[in-house]
């Protein structure tokens, strides 16, 4: 890790390195300082001489103004080397995220990829740059001080080895002890907010069954515990100052002690008790700091690792060796592909309150059969796979194999979770097929270069999303070049140029971070103008019109087949409205061809499809209400 | 229509409304603290008045020390370490009670502060229950986290430390200057001009650095705003071949945040050798300073140590529990 990460200091070593020199200087004349202040005392004032009290005090004052200058360029250069390293490392991994392919993504969900790149970056920067200066300066600063209280009386200086080494064993023991209270504190911390979360995303079914009385008595609970960890965390902080007060004091009183002793006995002069003193405020000092340096960076440690798991991740999809660089025509063939998205846990959809409950449940359920409060059998009956790992692999398509011409348009239907989305993410090359090959134009998807493929096949994601700026510059995401006249006629075949116009500030309207401002249909047009921007070979439509009313979505296809006919086109829709007119449509039922052919060939042979389109040509329901629970 | 229509540029999101609320709220935030604590805080104050008055016997003591004991006795023929043992007997009890005093009110500061968070805490959420559904509707869920993650945050360092800090500050001035004149008035004199001085140049720096650690903030919330955005339409930017201009952007906004948090952590830095150095110039209130100020830094220094992770995902304002349960 450490290896990895140093590699990204780059060209602030130059800085690091000086940092370490000045401050290795001003430690120098913080500890020179006292010892001329001795001279000061004992051979100025003490004796009444006042050419020596002039020598040591321009002395003194040089030594000041040494110690200013090391200062201040060490904290420039600490400064430049640390925030540097910090934007190497966030440029570094944004680059790295940017190669990642989908499943590189799916590995590390949004939100851990953001954390690594805020927090995680913070923690590692605050962490060099206490490296580079505490714990040179501290050590440095030990070291020196105690060869000076050496050279000014041995046997003194044995109080303070003593003292330094009870105080090095105890602070550390405390300070490790609070680390690890206060990261049970964070545990709980993100409980606490997980429960708001819950609360906010849920909130409707909170109202609905008038639990809100329930849920501020629950919340009140977890604010009791999260006070109680509080307490007791900072309460370890706290017993590090009347230690380390008692420590120094006790020194005092035993130099001051053993110190009159010496001094009695001529062996030593008060000028040097006072300097003693001093040197006994700077060990101390730089065993706190050194304790404290030492559990930071140990907390940050585990930033730096999540920092380094992603500059080590190898992007699972890179570009041929040898790529082609023009895709033919818009022809697409799938070949007895079979497809899993690997060896993983079913993720948890965090923003679904109800699959978050069931995931608290099952944790719980865990915890309760660890704890033997519950038997195995018992949890077995209330949750079959309790004991399961929960890791498996699972094809999630099988046995595909589908010839479609370059022109055809093709509609897609099944019940959700049939694997509609993950045959159609397997054209633009998004995932690889695990087995078997998915051809365009007649070619292998992975011979292409990514860029080209990807331009080549216009695709509007089931889960889309638009970005902050005007409606503008987020359509002009598919052609950067694109001029007002060809955005406006995109839009114009998405059924969206009518409701932008209508906005008062039309095409310029500022569209906030993920589209919130528009409604869902909006939004999803505004997403389809997009995709068409590109005037690409092949488009894909994943249930991209499902928040659009059916007369609209009815004419968004009409245009397509008078405006873009050369176009391939694949419609993924819950509707059999959506589908039907399609030149093909393909049925999916788990992952497998259910059917493929025409409306009316499929309202003969296909079962599903017989069934989903009886019920919705009585206007009632969509496809999991019928075809999709059959079981 | 009419309601879906976008409301126009940048219009003022729910927590920098809430956020401006909150900065008329200190006072009020004080008065809870006050009203809730009174007693607490009355304990603190008398409590951190014995670490000063300990604290500065056992300065005084150490300036005695060599005149009154150590010299009379290299004088005489067979001294007498008597008396100095029971003045060294004496001092310790004080530097004991005063140990234990600053233990004493800075555990009480852990409650007080703590108990406010709880009590915020629990209001926040008890009034955010109690919202028409129409709330949830208009604003979006990271603001309203963000409320309890930012915003609950900034409040507790402004509890958990600005609060005590501003305590300790003014009783060991107080106290570093009752020192100072009974040692000795002429010099005292001279302390205060240079007092005065670092004040006013500390004051100037911290000034600066509180201006560039402002702009420091709020570029990092620009590139972790850009990071969220970003990483939340990752798939997207695939899937529009959009990587080199989202890192070419991601360049611009990251070199900018560097340039700030240079600059803020070299004001930083700056600021305490020139404080520690213009307090060794002036020697005759050095010694006073050495021992008397140390102790208010220790437990402040301490404590600044840990309250940045309190919840590191938090402190940028992330949809938090995701978060942190990822690491
Ligand atoms: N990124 C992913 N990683 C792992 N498994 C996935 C992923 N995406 C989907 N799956 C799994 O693959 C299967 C098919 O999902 P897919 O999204 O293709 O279905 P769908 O037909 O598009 O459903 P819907 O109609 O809800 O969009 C599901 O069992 C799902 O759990
Ligand atoms: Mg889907």
């Amino acid at each position: 890790m450490v290896r990895t990460l140093s590699g990204y200091i780059g060209k602030y070593k130059t800085a690091s390195v000086l940092s370490v020199l000045f401050v290795l200087g001003e430690a120098a004349m913080d500890i020179l300082l006292p010892f001329v202040m001795a001279k000061l005392i004992d051979q100025g004032i003490s004796s009444g001489d006042l050419g020596a009290v002039c020598r040591y005090g321009a002395l003194m004052f040089l030594c000041a103004v040494f110690a200013l200058i090391f200062g201040i360029g060490g904290g420039r250069c600490a400064s430049r080397a640390s925030s540097g390293f910090a934007s190497n490392l966030r440029d570094a991994m944004y680059v790295s995220i940017q190669n990642f392919s989908f499943s590189n993504i799916d590995k590390y969900s949004t939100a851990g990829l953001i954390t690594r790149l805020t927090t995680d970056v913070t923690n590692v920067q605050n962490a060099y740059q206490m490296i580079i200066r505490m714990t040179m300066r501290s050590p440095a600063m030990l070291i020196l001080a105690l060869c000076m209280t050496i050279s000014i009386s041995p046997r003194l200086s044995l109080i303070f080895l003593a003292a330094a080494l009870f105080l090095g064993c105890v602070l550390t023991y405390v300070l490790t002890h609070a680390t690890k209270a206060f990261s049970r504190v964070f545990v709980k911390y993100d409980d606490l907010n997980a429960r708001v979360q819950e609360n906010v995303t849920g909130i409707r079914v909170v109202k609905s069954f008038v639990r809100e009385e329930y849920e501020i008595g629950r919340f009140q609970k977890s604010l009791d515990e999260i006070y109680q960890l509080f307490v007791r965390a900072e309460t370890f902080v706290c017993t590090n100052f009347p230690i380390m007060m008692i420590t120094v004091y006790t020194c005092i009183i035993a130099i001051s002690w053993n110190g009159a002793h010496e001094i009695v006995a001529g062996r030593l002069t008060t000028g040097e008790l006072t300097s003693l003193f001093t040197y006994t405020m700077n060990i101390l000092i730089s065993l706190m700091f050194l304790s404290m340096a030492f559990v930071m960076i140990s907390m940050s440690v585990a930033s730096g690792r999540r920092i380094a798991e992603v500059l080590n991740e190898i992007p699972s999809i890179r570009r041929p060796d040898d790529p082609v660089f023009e895709v033919p025509d818009g022809s697409v063939d799938f070949c007895h592909v079979r497809f899993s998205y690997g060896k993983r846990r079913t993720p948890v959809d965090w923003d679904d309150p109800e699959a978050v409950r069931k995931y608290h449940q099952k944790q719980k359920l865990k915890e309760d059969v660890r704890q033997g409060r519950i038997s195995q059998k018992e949890a077995e009956k209330l949750d079959p796979d309790i004991m399961g790992t929960g890791w498996e692999k699972k094809y999630v398509l099988t046995g595909i194999d589908l010839h479609i011409r370059s022109g055809e348009t093709i509609g897609i239907i099944g019940g959700t979770g049939s694997s509609k989305s993950s045959l159609v993410s397997l054209i633009p090359r998004l995932y690889d097929a695990s087995d078997g090959e998915v051809r365009v134009g007649g070619r292998d998807v992975r011979e292409y270069d990514l860029k080209t493929l990807r331009d080549a096949v216009g695709m509007v994601l089931q889960k889309n999303t638009l970005f902050s700026g005007t409606i503008y510059d987020n359509l002009r995401w598919g052609n950067e070049h694109a001029t007002a006249e060809e955005c406006r006629e995109a839009c114009r075949l998405a059924c969206a140029d009518e409701f932008i116009r209508s906005f008062p500030e039309g095409y310029e309207t500022w569209l906030e971070q993920g589209g919130t401002n528009v409604s869902g249909g909006q939004r999803q047009r505004i997403c389809i103008a997009r995709a068409l921007l590109k005037k690409p070979k092949i488009l894909i439509l994943d249930d991209s019109t499902s928040a659009v009313d059916t007369a609209t979505d009815a004419a968004i296809r009409k245009a397509f087949r008078e405006s873009i006919p050369d176009t391939t086109k694949f419609i993924i829709s819950q509707r059999i409205s959506g589908v039907k007119d399609a030149d093909r449509i393909l049925v999916l039922d788990e992952g497998r061809i259910s059917g493929f052919g025409t409306h009316e060939e499929l309202l003969e042979t296909n079962e599903i499809y017989r069934s989903v389109a009886a019920v919705q040509s009585e206007g009632a329901g969509d496809f999991d209400q019928t075809a999709g629970r059959r079981d | 229509m009419a309601d879906s229509r976008p409301q126009g540029r940048r219009h003022m999101t729910a927590s920098e409304a809430m956020r401006a609320a909150r900065s008329g709220n200190l006072k009020r935030v004080i008065a809870m603290i006050f009203g809730d604590y009174g007693l607490t805080l009355a304990a603190v104050v008398v409590f951190i008045l014995i670490a000063a008055v300990a604290d500065v016997k056992g300065t005084l003591f150490l300036q005695r020390l060599i005149d009154d004991y150590i010299l009379p006795m290299t004088k005489e023929e067979h001294p007498d370490f008597g008396p100095l043992a029971a003045a060294l007997r004496s001092i310790g009890t004080v530097y004991l009670i005063g140990a234990f005093s600053g233990f004493a009110y800075n555990r009480l500061m852990v409650k007080v502060g703590q108990g406010t968070m709880r009590r915020i805490r629990s209001e926040l959420f008890s009034h955010m229950e109690r919202l028409p559904i129409r709330y949830f509707d208009t604003h979006s869920h990271g603001d309203i986290m963000s409320i309890y993650t930012n915003d609950t945050d900034t409040l507790r360092q402004f509890i958990g430390q600005s609060f005590p800090q501003l305590i300790n500050s003014v009783c060991s001035i107080a106290s570093v200057f009752v020192s100072m004149c009974i040692l000795n008035l002429p010099l005292t004199g001279i302390s205060v001009i240079m007092t005065a001085g670092i004040l006013f140049a500390s004051g100037k720096i911290a000034a600066q650095s509180g201006k560039y650690f402002g702009l420091q903030q709020r570029h990092l919330g620009k590139v972790n705003g850009y990071i969220e955005e970003m990483m939340t339409g990752q798939k997207v930017i695939k899937v529009f071949s959009h990587e080199e201009k989202s890192i070419a952007d991601f360049r611009a906004k990251n070199e900018e945040l560097r340039s700030a948090s240079d600059r803020a952590n070299t004001m930083a830095n700056i600021l305490m050798p020139i404080v520690v150095q213009l307090g060794n110039v002036d020697w005759p209130r050095r010694r006073v300073r050495r021992t008397a100020s140390a102790k208010p830094i220790a437990p402040a220094a301490t404590r600044a140590l840990y309250s940045p992770r309190e919840c590191p995902a938090t402190a940028m304002g992330l949809p938090t529990p995701r978060a942190c349960r990822a690491r």
